[in-house]
């Protein structure tokens, strides 16, 4: 058993008696969560639950019938949500958390899995399938500001991309997700805008403010992976790279502006793909360049990780 | 880097004071980022020497050393992935043989590599290798590994000065079942019920009084495995299986969750970062935080207030 419970003492002056108290707490283990276990428990339960939602619909069809399914399935979703909406009162906000969030999110995925059934055997949007993706945005979305989930916000995009990537590109080349990509970029910009407006005016509880920073994480990869769709076809490989190199530059100036490293790492790991791209291809292919442009890319990096920090402090 | 130095760093993460620490060390992610460049550029490297291992090895463990000794980079995944990348080109310069001692050459490269740079997960995957050998020579993976897993346990009752040999315990602890399932067969699978739900009762009887949390996840992992293969010999539908599974976990969370509300001190369900925040709070409000400095290296390898040694 480690513990720094010496150092922490030493440090009282600094970090004064409260805090030191509480970390004192913790290293001697009179105060130890179970939070991280409960959590990784019940995610695991309702990631069961699901998969044994989806065989039911796999194996089950021929005997108890499309329409019964999907009843019950929709009936297991509202039990979900309902459990949740329970769970979020203050009088229950302790007992339930943090298990109602993957009970929540078991309800939203048995939505999704009733959504894409009913859709499978009715055929209600036709030749418009791809729409059910955009249902599921929207009602991920509602859910996500009712509840306050920022696991239900990750699903109604992902469910956002999904419809666009399909509706307007049909999946035919890698290179088509590029357009779509970006439209889903832009509006999720346009999206964290309103959510940073709303919540600026809000008084009291407004919206989460937390939803800022996965509408720019998801925004920020989309624009990023959409240079890189370009690079599967020989006549967009250079705009390809050049595009994501540019996007990269945003990124990390974003990342560096708002002090979020995350940002920048994830913009420079796309930079150096898009450059190694662009110099095995157009310069030349060899073991010598992967070398040179790797010993460049690690001290790049120390630097931008130096200056990230010199730039905190 | 010594105890003292290792030790700092952990303080500096755990109270965010800026503790001077005289290495450079990154955040995890920073460090998978340079770990994946680095072993691209060795892979590089092996190709231009005209796949030589020894000259690849060689150089590798050379600018190894310089960066640890010289400047100093402990933690950036820079020199993890020179050593583990050095010994393993060494290797294959080796004969092939196809006997399973080569398994313990392995182990013995990630080892040291291990001890080298302080990584917890280099030790366990050594663990991982010396568990599959026994399972090539006397096809007794399964026991190996939870006989490791169970020693690690151990290990962990006892105070430990560096956070990496915590960390190391730890990760042999709750990994080592996990890989050892991959060896477990459908004729053992009645042993391997027992040795399972043995291990994770010996875990969570550990797990109460000590408060380890990788005690109580080596007790999720042990039963979890445990049901899974007397699962396979009850015959219901899969999807009943998952159902019940998925059901009682959630169950189980929940009545935990019930029986530890309004806790204040002991076990607790709340969020183990709240007192970092708290205390970045605290900094935030009173800016003037004086710089406390590690002391000088000295020559142990562990032990503040004079102490010195190994481990």
């Amino acid at each position: 058993m480690f513990s720094l419970e010496r150092e922490i003492e030493e440090l009282r002056p600094s970090l004064g008696d409260a805090r030191t108290g509480a970390l004192l707490a913790r290293e001697r283990r009179e105060v130890f969560s179970l939070h991280p276990e409960l959590r990784v428990a019940a995610w695991a339960g309702a990631m069961l639950l699901a998969s044994a939602a989806g065989l039911v619909l796999k194996n089950n069809l021929d005997r108890i019938g499309p329409v019964a399914l999907s009843t019950l399935l929709g009936l297991a979703a509202l039990a979900c949500y309902a459990f949740a909406w329970r769970a979020a009162q203050p009088r229950d906000r302790a007992t339930a958390q943090p298990i109602s969030d993957y009970i929540l999110l078991l309800g939203a995925l048995l939505l999704s899995a009733d959504v894409a059934f009913i859709e499978t055997q009715f055929h209600l949007l036709e030749h418009h399938w791809p729409r059910h993706f955009l249902f599921l945005a929207i009602a991920h979305g509602v859910g996500a500001y009712v509840y306050r989930s920022r696991m239900l916000l990750s699903l109604s995009i992902t469910a956002l991309a999904a419809f666009m990537g399909i509706e307007r590109s049909k999946l035919r080349f890698i290179s088509d997700l590029t357009i779509p990509a970006l439209l889903c970029s832009g509006l999720l910009i346009a999206w964290r805008q309103l959510h940073a407006v709303i919540l600026s005016r809000a008084d009291g509880e407004g919206p989460p403010a937390q939803f800022l920073r996965i509408f720019e994480h998801f925004a920020a990869n989309l624009a990023l992976g959409s240079g890189l769709f370009l690079l599967s076809k020989d006549e967009t490989f250079f705009p390809g790279c050049m595009m994501t190199l540019a996007f990269a530059a945003i990124v990390t100036a974003w990342g560096f502006k708002h002090r979020v490293e995350s940002f920048v790492l994830y913009a420079f790991v796309y930079a150096v793909i898009a450059a190694d791209a662009l110099v095995l291809r157009y310069i030349a292919a060899s073991s010598f360049v992967v070398l040179v442009s790797v010993i460049a890319a690690i001290a790049t990096l120390i630097v931008i990780h130096r200056r990230f920090h010199e730039r905190r402090t | 880097m010594n105890a003292e130095h290792e030790r700092a760093l952990a303080l500096r993460e755990l109270t965010e004071l800026p503790i001077e620490v005289p290495w450079r060390a990154y955040g995890i992610f920073v460090q998978i980022v340079f770990f994946v460049l680095t072993c691209a550029g060795l892979i590089a490297l092996y190709e231009l020497s005209d796949s030589s291992g020894i000259l690849t090895g060689v150089l590798a463990l050379v600018l190894a050393e310089w960066l640890i000794g010289a400047r100093r980079w402990y933690r950036t995944g820079v020199e993890s992935a020179l050593w583990i990348g050095g010994l393993l080109a060494c290797i294959t310069e080796l004969p092939r043989t196809g006997k399973p001692e080569a398994l313990l050459i392995v182990a013995a490269a990630f080892a040291i590599a291990g001890a080298r740079v302080r990584n917890a997960l280099f030790g366990a995957i050594a663990a991982g290798f010396v568990m599959h050998y026994t399972e090539a020579k006397w096809d007794a993976g399964v026991l190996a590994a939870l006989i490791m897993a169970t020693i690690a346990l151990v290990a962990l009752c006892r105070t430990w000065q560096r956070p990496s040999t915590e960390w190391l315990w730890s990760a042999i602890t709750v990994l080592l079942p996990i890989a050892g399932y991959a060896e477990a067969d459908a004729p053992w699978r009645t042993t391997t019920i027992t040795l399972y739900a043995l291990f994770g009762t010996i875990a969570f009887i550990a797990a109460i009084p000590k408060r380890h949390h990788a005690m109580f996840f080596a007790t999720m992992s042990g039963f979890a495995i445990a049901a899974i293969e007397l699962a396979r010999e009850i015959p219901i539908a899969l999807e009943a299986k998952l159902a019940i599974g998925g059901a009682l976990l959630l169950t189980i969370s929940l009545l935990v969750s019930r029986r530890l509300r309004d806790r204040k001190t002991g076990f607790v369900t709340t969020e183990e970062k709240l007192p970092a925040i708290d205390i970045a709070v605290t900094l935030a409000i009173a800016p003037q935080t004086p710089e406390v400095a590690a002391g000088p290296e000295r020559g142990g390898n562990f032990g503040g207030a004079g102490a010195s040694g190994s481990f």
